[in-house]
């Protein structure tokens, strides 16, 4: 199949995806109630991104996995003592690197 | 001089400064996702403008990951453009959520603006409690916009182009865990709604990967916003 048609297919339908709930059915017309737990989406995404960034690292073996964890647990330690973005991503990609060196 | 007034004028009309800042670590976290799709594409023998065209075009990695596995396999049409709407159905819950943003923009922003709704640019834009001047939220997200489009394709086009003679194992995989690891802990260290939402969004995401891994995402997060409706109907 030709590549064009399907990610212009598959951009189509993404796109209608996005715009689902800004313009073709407006938030604003869901219930009250849904509307303010869409609060929480943030925390949400970002939570259940760690983890499936996560477990696709856990697909490539436990050595793997193992300097993930740790790398995360560093990169939580750093934010939460330094509060600087710039050194969790330093820090934590250095992490992951010398584990994959010691494994 | 004259070109520092210049970056000044260009800042004052085009750009955010506070967007800028707020992309620019996870700029770093685009890179090697970039770089994994720029090779998968190769491989499939996609024309390199064929690739970069179809990446703005879709502007989603992880559904073009999926959508090109399967068109290697030789899955209709229909089967990938349904795995494609599975793997993105997160984009319907990021748009109810931004919905008031962009509920008083001029008509071409409500209709073009969402395409560049990924989960950098919702992570960044939902987090800032600033953008209520429909003006403001214009320019910062399509600040945003402009940056990651720039790193995303100026990536995939280059790693297209020199595919062959990239070592295999950069140790780049991590650097969105860090980006959102850093975003999600100050959230986590002053609000127990977050903590909540997150544990659940968290839990459900790791039980949904083993038994549906491409469905992980929404079910995740799903999860997260259902235990904060279930929360609010018992209080």
């Amino acid at each position: 199949m030709n590549a064009a048609i399907v990610l212009v297919g598959a951009g189509l339908a993404t796109w209608v995806l996005r715009i689902g709930f800004i313009g073709l059915i407006p938030a604003r017309t869901l219930p009250v109630r849904i509307r303010r737990a869409l609060d929480v989406t943030g925390p949400s995404a970002m939570a259940a991104l760690i983890v499936n960034d996560l477990m696709h690292e856990a697909s490539r073996g436990p050595a793997v996995i193992t300097g993930a964890l740790i790398a995360t647990a560093v990169a939580a330690l750093v934010m939460w003592r330094l509060q600087n973005l710039a050194l969790v991503t330093v820090a934590g990609i250095g992490t992951y690197w010398a584990a994959s060196l010691v494994a | 001089m004259d070109a520092t007034i210049a970056l000044q004028h260009l800042e004052r009309r085009w750009l955010d400064a506070d967007a800028l800042r707020d992309v620019a670590p996870i700029l770093v976290g685009l890179v090697p996702f970039a770089m994994i799709l720029g090779v998968t594409m190769s491989d499939a023998g996609v024309h390199a403008g064929v690739g970069v065209f179809g990446s703005f075009v879709l502007y989603a990695g992880s559904a073009q990951l999926a959508a090109l596995a399967l068109m290697q396999s030789g899955a209709g049409l229909g089967m990938i453009l349904l795995s494609v709407v599975i793997v993105n159905a997160r984009m319907l819950l990021y748009g109810a959520s931004l919905e008031p943003r962009f509920r008083n923009q001029p008509r071409w922003f409500k209709w073009l603006g969402p395409h560049f709704l990924v989960d950098q640019s919702y992570v960044v834009a939902s987090e800032r409690a600033d953008l209520q001047e429909p003006a403001r939220f214009r320019r910062y997200w399509l600040t945003v916009a402009c940056a990651i489009t720039t790193v995303w394709l100026t990536t995939i086009g280059a790693t297209m182009a020199l595919g062959p003679v990239l070592p295999k194992d950069l140790p780049l995989s991590f650097a969105p865990i860090a980006v959102f690891v850093s975003l999600l802990l100050p959230k986590l260290l002053k609000d127990s709604r977050a903590r909540r939402v997150a544990l659940v969004a968290a839990v459900g995401t790791g039980a949904a990967a083993i038994v549906a891994p491409g469905a992980a995402l929404i079910i995740g997060i799903s999860a997260g916003i259902g235990s904060e409706l279930i929360k609010k109907g018992s209080d």
